[in-house]
């Protein structure tokens, strides 16, 4: 059976993800028992690797991996042969010589993930630059039904580096597929020019948004990209486009605050709003794993066979 | 309360009859053939028999050298002059040193200026920071502290990544980016206009193109991403034309001349005379053509003096030395009337438009002598014979109209109600 692989949100179905976030509710169960290991991927290995530097992304899988009982071999971005000038690939190749069962990928180029199709593993990506993140999508996904109990009919303001962020374009296709009425709030510089045709709202101020949404999902500010050069200034960032306590006192009952992390304190919400009870960040982390169980299950154990 | 008898309005919507005009407090309360008070008494009345009353004119170029650490015009001095010659309000080029570019600079300014109460005073800002044309300006902030226009101006913002920045940021506030149309790679080390007389006079050329190209990839960008852009102190007929088509093909866009390029080629330049060195340079005959029928057509939107002060040694000096710009203020109604509305090349409601209620539109403020409009005035004494010369020790006289010998005078100007300048002095 050729393996299956999930590189965009595109590679899923509407009703898989039903599925998915199915089985991630149980995993989730399993995460708080005091064994919280189940025998699903025994005998399998999953391959991790990260070639741009993650500690959040690649720890999530690699306990989700654990808990399900496969074998895993990490690569982290510093010394991997990739680094050493290796191409994709001839890495692709030793993975295969060694029979690893699914490669699990961050890396910095978009797309790259498709070049590694053709081989005995599943390829799940974990980021791939600015392209997607499709298991940050589902974990948001699966938050969002936790916690507000329903898919249909949610509006979601996604705000920030929109023309940066994978996670933004892996959120926008899996909410469209729930037919979320979304608007995208940034300065124009950080929003891809062009988006006509799309069915989604634009606007450029986060306070006209904050009163009207079930979800305000800010974007991190990517302070060690270029995105700096996209606006004037932290200030003026802030000013318009911070989540603060005024606009908390604007939300909606039952509406909820979502950040991919990790938060930059201060720039895309302050520090109050940060820990107050309609941020679900921790819950994001939390839900991140059992999430990753039930992708890694599907792709691997033949749940999600052809 | 104010009123002005017996003068000839032209109320800057078509009508230019004799009436006489009503101020109270800031507003114009009533236009009448014949307005008589009871209550005489309080009324100041002013007579304005023989003169020409005008909806207050807006400057919208004038570099004021405040801060700066040369003594050259601070921005009290230079809204004085700027009342002197007919105007109630300006918009201040943010090249000042340091420029303004934050909100706090424009609040700076602002606290400078308020020191002549009345008078709209607007200071721009620019579009990147330092004036570097690298990272754009915190244009939120500045749009809160009440900024409607960014501009560079004495550089062009030359990186095309950065304008596109720019011109998307600017709009979601609904900034003009107002630009300097000179693309440096070309202009170089310019002086005067590339031609017969920079081939004989042996001084660097300032192409035409520099100046066309720059606009060129201006109305290129804003196809793609659309904002409010202005170009100012257009020079050249291949300009006009650039701006006559993108206007006709809907592009919301506008453009300023000055006084000396409707009027002056580079034949002045004959003599070295630093006084007739500006950017962009003086052009060519069949140029001043062009600028002209482009202001008459209404492809060129309004007359902006780009009043540009400098110390007598920054121009008393090697004339490739010497900094460029001319001074503008006191000039620029007598010369406008002179050349294109005494000789019926304009009316007095074209001369308006392109004086006040244009630049009062694109900086938010409201022009017309008219019930409820602000009383923003400017009274003109078109009989007024007089000879250009200097006269306030505290003004810098870096004109090429100098000895010029003009027809009409600014005679009084009130602004927001306030009488500042009557019978060719200034008050107060
Ligand atoms: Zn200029």
């Amino acid at each position: 059976m050729k393996p299956r692989h999930l590189i965009s949100i595109d590679d899923l179905k509407k009703n898989e993800i039903e599925v998915l976030l199915e089985n991630a509710a149980s995993y989730k169960e399993i995460s708080t028992r005091e064994v919280k290991k189940v025998p699903a991927l025994r005998g399998k290995t999953v391959a991790l690797c990260f070639i741009e530097p993650s500690t959040r992304t690649r720890a999530s899988f690699e306990i989700a991996a654990k808990r399900l009982s496969a074998d895993t071999l990490s690569f982290q971005s510093k010394g991997t042969s990739l680094e050493k000038g290796e191409s994709i690939k001839d890495m692709a190749k030793t993975l295969q010589a060694m029979k690893i069962d699914a490669l699990v990928l961050r890396h910095s180029s978009c797309g790259v993930h498709y070049q590694l199709t053709d081989y005995d593993f599943s390829v799940i990506n974990a980021g791939d630059g600015m392209h997607e993140h499709p298991t940050q999508a589902l974990l948001d996904l699966f938050t969002i039904k936790d916690k507000i109990g329903r898919l249909e009919n949610l509006k979601v303001a996604i705000v920030g580096d929109i023309l940066h962020s994978r996670v933004a374009r892996s959120l926008i296709k899996v909410l469209k597929l729930f037919e979320a009425e979304i608007t995208l709030v940034a300065p124009p510089t950080l929003l891809p020019p062009f988006l006509t045709g799309l069915d989604l709202k634009i606007t450029n101020f986060l306070e006209e948004v904050v009163s009207e949404v079930d979800i305000v999902y800010l974007l991190r500010i990517q302070k060690e990209r270029a995105a700096l050069s996209y606006f004037p200034s932290e200030r003026e960032y802030i000013r318009f486009y911070s989540f603060q306590l005024s606009h908390l006192k604007k939300l909606k009952k039952g509406s909820f605050l979502m950040h991919p992390g990790p938060i930059n304190r201060g720039w895309e919400l302050s520090s109050e709003v940060a820990d107050s009870d309609v941020s679900l960040i921790e819950e994001q982390v939390e839900n991140g794993v059992a999430v990753r169980m039930a992708v890694l299950s599907y792709f691997l154990a033949g749940e999600g066979g052809n | 309360m104010i009123l002005l008898k017996d003068g000839f309005v032209v109320d800057g919507y078509g009508k230019e009859e004799k009436m006489d005009v009503l101020v109270n407090e800031d507003i114009i309360a009533e236009v009448a053939p014949l307005i008589n008070l009871s209550e005489a008494g309080k009324v100041k009345v002013l007579d304005c028999e023989g003169k020409v009353i005008l909806p207050g004119l807006i400057d919208f170029h004038v570099h004021f050298r405040d801060p700066s650490p040369k003594e050259v015009e601070s921005i009290d001095q230079g809204i004085e002059r700027a009342i002197y010659g007919g105007f109630t309000g300006c918009l201040m080029m943010p090249n000042t040193e340091p420029p303004i570019d934050t909100p706090e600079m424009v609040h700076f300014v602002r606290e400078k200026a308020a020191s002549i109460p009345g008078f709209d005073f607007q200071p721009a800002a620019a579009i990147t920071q330092g004036r570097e044309g690298e990272r754009i300006v915190e244009m939120g902030l500045l749009k809160e502290a009440g900024v409607k226009v960014l501009t560079d101006d004495g550089n062009y913002v030359q990186s095309a990544w950065v304008m596109k920045m720019a011109l998307r940021y600017a709009s979601a506030f609904d900034l003009i980016l107002m630009q300097h149309p000179e693309e440096k790679s070309l202009s170089a080390d310019g002086q005067v206009n590339e031609g017969l007389i920079s081939a004989s006079l042996g001084l660097r050329e300032l192409p035409k193109a520099a100046e066309e190209i720059a606009i060129l990839r201006d109305l290129t960008l804003v196809q793609y991403y659309p904002a409010r852009i202005h170009f100012t102190h257009i020079s050249t007929a291949g300009a006009v034309q650039l701006l006559n088509k993108a206007k006709s093909s809907g592009l919301k866009v506008t453009a300023d001349v000055t006084p000396h390029h409707l009027l002056l080629t580079e034949k002045e330049l004959v003599r070295f005379d630093p006084n007739f060195k500006m950017k962009p340079p003086l052009r060519t005959e069949e140029d001043i053509k062009a600028v002209q029928s482009g202001l008459i057509n209404e492809v060129i939107d309004l007359v902006a003096t780009d009043h540009a002060p400098h110390a007598l040694e920054d121009k008393e000096t090697e004339f490739e030395k010497a900094a460029f710009g001319v001074a503008g203020l006191d000039t620029a109604l007598s010369l406008i009337y002179q050349e294109f509305v005494f000789p019926r090349k304009l009316s007095w409601t074209d001369l308006v438009r392109a004086m006040s209620l244009k630049p009062a539109s694109l900086l938010g403020y409201i022009r017309g002598i008219k019930p409820g409009f602000p009383a923003s005035i400017t009274i003109f004494d078109p009989e007024k014979e007089w000879v250009y010369r200097k006269e306030k020790s505290e003004w810098a006289y870096n004109s090429p109209f100098l000895g010029w010998r003009l027809k009409g005078k600014v005679f009084g100007v009130i602004a927001n109600g306030r009488l500042l300048c009557w019978e060719e002095k200034l008050l107060g």
